[in-house]
């Protein structure tokens, strides 16, 4: 009996957050409106076969515009808050005691248009689109890539760098005539390579998928023997290949482009107009490219 | 029931449905209830096997100075595995010391189960000196011998003394087990992570928090049960 209140008591609790997260947290996607039109042509080119059914029924509430990171309530805090995984490099890891990197310098650039100081958030990546969803920081800057799914729960800036799922291998496995069918794959949790490849059974078939905190974990788990293959995205494999030559390798499979933008929350279009603005002249004045080369020669 | 309940109910029911039904998500919560299940009934066993072993060779050690060494290094463990988390431990396990298991599973078990050992040990200890020592000395005068007297007049005693702390040391291994997923686990904790990770959706989560509490409310349960069917040779004396 008291198995069975426990039981109903759990289910109420359940009931009541809820009704708090479906009424109070900030889903605002106009069902209509592909968000950010300029990232959509490209991600779409790199979305990798997925069924939509997934998050589809999802209520939409009205944009809850209480916790949203406006450039002016940035302004006003004087500080922009960047949630990233800095276990990513060339795009953010640690130096020293600093963290750094090319999404570190791009969100530089946009506090300092914004003439904030930048905050940089080291957490897990799984999670940071929904904390950007919720309003627990201002931009997502994490080498993300721009899809449908995570579309429907952020809004997403233009993109600024194009790039593809890569392979780690141990040397002496041709990549070639490498099937991840039947094997182990390794991959950074909630990651491209997680959600749309290993994970995907009509992608690949493995024996078993290991999920890890970073795709440096998931190498270091691959030269012990415990992963066949790591699949990430090409920058990252290549940085982590470079630091452990004689154990891997990096393989181009020839999987579809896809491209990275900055999340942030649905509907918060002055920080988006910003940030695209700032993204824009980066591009235009090769910065991008700049940063790129600094930083994987930096590793 | 009026209508927003209605519609507030249907959207829970929504929710449940793509965090549990589409693409077959609930199997992968079946996967990781088993894997949890695999390390805390594992790491049980071994807990409670290095407990009651620690604990034995510290009792000796105590009047015995052959022992002596042997106690010291039972207090370094129960030093060490006390003192530090268990996160870190278990990353130690997996990339420093058990290199050669290719398998998450036996390390995350091994880890877990040196990890309570340590505690168990200390409930175990303190359950024998709950007895008085008036037990042991009429062991002893009866003719039985240390072990003996260890065996079938302390221990049994101190169990029932030290049940609650051990179910309570249970409890806490099970939930323990949640941080598995730092040496890639699929245990219960990350599959709920997973189907968040697939639908940017925490009800999976609440579906988890349910189970692990469903698991431990009926753990309460059975221990319970041990509890009083040990009372029971109380009342008849």
């Amino acid at each position: 009996m008291k198995k069975i209140l426990a039981v109903l008591l759990a289910v109420s609790m359940t009931a009541v957050f809820g009704a708090c997260s479906s009424g109070g947290g900030a889903t605002s996607s106009e069902t209509s409106e592909p968000a950010s039109s300029e990232a959509a042509p490209e991600s779409s080119e790199a979305e990798a076969p997925e069924s939509s059914e997934a998050s589809s029924e999802e209520s939409e509430a009205p944009a809850d515009t209480g916790n949203m990171p406006t450039v002016e309530k940035i302004k006003e805090k004087g500080e922009l808050v960047m949630l990233t995984n800095a276990a990513f490099p060339p795009f953010e890891y640690v130096d020293g005691s600093e963290i750094t990197g090319v999404d570190v310098e791009i969100a530089q650039a946009i506090a300092d248009e914004l003439g904030v100081k930048l905050s940089v958030t080291n957490m897990d990546f799984d999670p940071i689109i929904d904390y950007i969803k919720t309003g627990k920081g201002d931009l997502g800057i994490a080498g993300i890539t721009a899809n449908e799914e995570r579309e429907k729960a952020v809004d997403f800036s233009t993109s600024y760098i194009t790039t593809t799922q890569y392979m780690i291998l141990p040397t002496g496995v041709d990549g070639a005539t490498f099937d991840p069918n039947g094997k182990i794959i390794g991959v950074q949790q909630g990651t491209t390579g997680d959600n749309y490849y290993a994970s995907d059974p009509e992608v690949m078939q493995p024996k078993e998928v290991k999920r890890y905190k970073s795709a440096v974990d998931a190498a270091a788990d691959m030269a012990l023997g415990r992963v066949d293959c790591v699949i990430i995205d090409e920058m990252p494999a290549k940085a982590i290949v470079a630091n452990n030559p004689d154990k891997m390798q990096a393989y181009d499979p020839g999987y579809d482009k896809e491209s990275y933008s900055i999340a942030m929350m649905k509907g918060n279009d002055s920080l988006k107009q910003v940030v695209d603005s700032v993204l824009q002249k980066l591009a235009d004045e090769g910065k991008i490219e700049e940063m790129i080369v600094k930083h994987t020669s930096n590793q | 029931m009026n209508a927003m309940t209605l519609s507030l109910f249907g959207d829970i029911l929504d929710k449940l449905n793509t965090a549990l039904l589409v693409q077959d998500r609930y199997k992968l919560i079946l996967t990781g209830l088993k894997n949890t299940l695999l390390m805390a009934v594992f790491a049980t066993i071994i807990g409670t096997l290095i407990g009651v072993i620690v604990a034995v060779i510290k009792y000796f050690a105590q009047g015995n100075k052959k022992l002596t060494p042997l106690g010291w290094v039972c207090d370094l463990y129960t030093t060490v595995i006390r003192g530090t988390p268990v996160v870190v431990q278990l990353l130690i396990w997996s990339t420093v010391i058990l290199t050669g298991i290719r398998e998450a599973l036996p390390i995350a078990i091994i880890g877990f189960g040196i990890n309570s050992g340590a505690y168990v040990a200390e409930i175990i200890r303190a359950g024998i000196d709950s007895i008085d020592k008036g037990q042991t000395e009429a062991g002893r005068s009866l003719g039985l011998n240390r072990i003996q007297t260890m065996r079938l007049i302390v221990m049994p005693q101190a169990v029932k003394n030290i049940l609650p702390a051990l179910a309570n040391e249970f409890i806490a291994l099970l939930k323990e087990t949640s941080v598995a997923g730092y040496i890639a686990m699929h245990d219960l904790t990350k599959a709920g992570e997973m189907i968040k990770n697939n639908t940017f959706d925490g009800t999976a989560l609440f579906v988890v928090a349910i189970i692990y509490l469903v698991l431990v409310v009926g753990m309460t349960k059975l221990l319970g049960l041990l509890e009083r069917r040990l009372k029971k040779g109380d009342l008849r004396s």
